[in-house]
C-alpha cells in the first residue's frame, strides 16, 4: 500500500513538472511526425507516388508512408523511455533532489517504478496524439479490431525495454553524464532496427537488428496493421518478445540494484 | 584603428581556440560528433535504396536532373549539417556560457558582442567543415560517388554565401534562448521544420 502511495506521489510530482511546460507536451505530440515528413517527401521524389514495388518485395507492403509512420509512433515509447526513465535520476541530480530521494525510507527502485509508470502514461498520451494526426491527416488506416493486438505487442515490447531503461538509470548514478550514451543508444535503434527503413535492405543491419526487441515489435505491429495478419499467426514473435521481457526485466532490476549499491560504496552519489 | 582590428581578430581567434579546447576535453563526445551525422544519414540512404530498388531513380532525374539518389541525399545532408550548426552550436552558445557561469564575464569584456558571435561562428564553421569532410570520405568509401571538378569551386562559393545567412539565424536563436531559457526546444523545432525543405527537390 505504501509502495502505491509512493508511485502515486511520483506521478503527481512529474505531472506537475510537465504541466509547468505545456509546450513540451505539444512538441512531443507532433514533432516525431514532422521528423517523418522528409522520408515521405523523399519517397515521393524517388518513385513518384506513395507506393513502391521494391519496398513491397522487402516488407510485404508497398505503402512506405504507413511503414515510416508506424515506426515513428512506436519508437516514441522507446525514446521517451530512454530519456524519461533512463535519464530520470540524472535529472534529480540537476534539481538537487537525488540525495533526498536516495536517503528516504523508500527503496530507489520503487521510485524508479513510479517514474516508469508516469513515463508510460506520458508516452501513451503522445502516441495517441501522433496516431490521431497520422490517421486523420496523413491517411494511416487502422481498424478497430487491430488495436487490441497492437496494444498487446507494444506492452510486450515495453516490459523488457523498461527493464533496460531501469538498468540504464542505475548506470547514470555511476557514470553521471550520460548524454553521449543515450545518443549512442539512439543511433543503435535508428540504424539497426526498422524504425525508418526496412533493415532487410542491407545484410549487416539485417543480422544486427535480430538482437533488438524493437525489431520484432515493429515487424509484428506492421504485420497486424499493414498486412492484416492475425495475432495468432505471430506466435513465434510473441514468444520471443516474452522471453526477452523476462531476461531484460530481471537483468534490469538486478543491474540497477548492483549499480546503486556500488555508487553508494564508492561515495560518489552526490557528485556531478 | 588597425590596432583595434587586430585586437578583435585576436579575440575571435581566442574564442575559437577556447571552444576547441572545451570540445577536445571530452574526447568521446568529440568522436561522437563526427559519427553522429553518419548514423542519421545512413537510414535515409538505405531507405532510398529500399524504395527505389537501387541507387538510380528515373523520377528523381526528371525532378532534379540527376538520377543518383545517394549523391542527392548526401549533398542535401551536408547543407542540413550547416543548418544544424547554426541552430545548435551557435544558437546555444550564449546559453552554454550561462550554464558555465561565464556569460557576464564575456559580455563585460572590452570587445563588442559581435566579436564574440564571430568567434563562435568561426569555431562552428571549422568544426562543421571537419564533420563534412569526414562524412564525405566515409560515404565515398561506402557508396562511391563522383563530382564534376568544375562544380566544386562554385559549390563552395554558394556554401559560403549560405553561411552568412546562417550566422544571422544562429545569432537570432542565441538571443531567443536567452529570453526563453528552454533553448533546445527552439533549436529543435526550427531544425525540424527547416530540415523538411533542403533535402528535397522543390517541384
Amino acid at each position: 500500500m505504501r509502495t502505491f502511495r509512493v508511485i502515486k506521489a511520483e506521478i503527481t510530482k512529474t505531472a506537475k513538472i510537465w504541466l509547468t511546460y505545456p509546450i513540451m507536451i505539444i512538441f512531443w505530440g507532433i514533432f516525431p511526425l514532422v521528423w517523418v515528413l522528409p522520408f515521405i517527401f523523399q519517397g515521393k521524389a524517388f518513385v513518384g507516388g506513395l507506393t513502391s514495388e521494391s519496398f513491397k518485395t522487402l516488407t510485404g507492403t508497398g505503402n512506405y508512408l504507413s511503414f515510416v509512420l508506424l515506426g515513428a509512433i512506436i519508437s516514441t515509447y522507446i525514446f521517451s523511455g530512454l530519456w524519461g526513465v533512463g535519464n530520470s535520476l540524472r535529472e534529480e541530480t540537476y534539481w538537487g533532489t537525488l540525495e533526498y530521494m536516495i536517503i528516504s525510507p523508500t527503496h530507489p527502485l520503487v521510485i524508479l517504478i513510479g517514474k516508469t509508470v508516469v513515463e508510460f502514461i506520458y508516452a501513451t498520451f503522445m502516441v495517441a496524439t501522433q496516431s490521431l494526426v497520422a490517421v486523420f491527416l496523413l491517411g494511416l488506416k487502422v481498424g478497430l479490431h487491430q488495436l487490441l493486438p497492437v496494444v498487446l505487442i507494444v506492452l510486450l515490447l515495453l516490459v523488457g525495454f523498461y527493464g533496460l531503461a531501469i538498468a540504464f538509470a542505475g548506470f547514470t548514478l555511476l557514470v553521471k553524464e550520460v548524454h553521449g550514451w543515450v545518443h549512442t543508444l539512439e543511433w543503435i535503434f535508428y540504424l539497426f532496427s526498422p524504425i525508418r527503413y526496412p533493415v532487410e535492405v542491407n545484410p549487416i543491419t539485417k543480422v544486427i537488428s535480430l538482437l533488438i526487441p524493437l525489431t520484432y515489435a515493429l515487424v509484428a505491429v506492421r504485420a497486424v496493421i499493414l498486412l492484416n495478419k492475425n495475432i495468432l499467426s505471430l506466435g513465434k514473435i510473441i514468444l520471443l518478445l516474452s522471453i526477452m521481457d523476462a531476461i531484460f526485466l530481471a537483468a534490469g532490476i538486478f543491474l540497477f540494484d548492483y549499480l546503486e549499491k556500488k555508487t553508494r560504496r564508492l561515495g560518489t552519489l552526490a557528485m556531478h | 584603428m588597425s590596432f583595434r582590428i587586430v585586437s578583435y581578430l585576436r579575440a575571435i581567434w581566442a574564442e575559437n581556440v577556447k571552444e576547441w579546447k572545451l570540445e577536445l576535453a571530452y574526447k568521446a563526445d568529440f568522436i561522437r560528433s563526427l559519427i553522429d551525422p553518419l548514423v542519421y544519414l545512413l537510414p535515409h540512404l538505405l531507405y532510398g535504396i529500399a524504395i527505389v530498388g537501387g541507387r538510380s531513380s528515373s523520377h528523381l532525374a526528371k525532378l532534379a536532373g540527376s538520377s543518383d539518389i545517394i549523391t542527392f541525399v548526401i549533398l542535401g545532408y551536408i547543407f542540413i549539417g550547416f543548418l544544424n550548426m547554426a541552430l545548435w552550436a551557435m544558437g546555444f552558445s550564449l546559453r552554454k556560457e550561462q550554464y558555465y557561469g561565464t556569460l557576464e564575464s564575456v559580455f563585460a569584456a572590452p570587445v563588442p558582442r559581435w566579436v564574440f558571435a564571430l568567434g563562435m561562428a568561426a569555431h562552428s564553421t571549422l568544426h562543421q567543415s571537419l564533420i563534412v569532410i569526414f562524412q564525405l570520405v566515409v560515404m565515398y568509401l561506402i557508396f562511391t560517388f563522383t563530382a564534376k571538378d568544375g562544380g566544386i569551386l562554385p559549390s563552395l562559393g554558394l556554401i559560403a554565401l549560405m553561411l552568412f545567412a546562417l550566422y544571422g539565424l544562429g545569432m537570432m536563436v542565441a538571443a531567443l534562448t536567452l529570453v526563453f531559457k528552454q533553448g533546445w526546444l527552439i533549436s529543435e523545432a526550427l531544425s525540424s521544420i527547416l530540415m523538411v525543405i533542403p533535402r528535397l527537390p522543390t517541384h
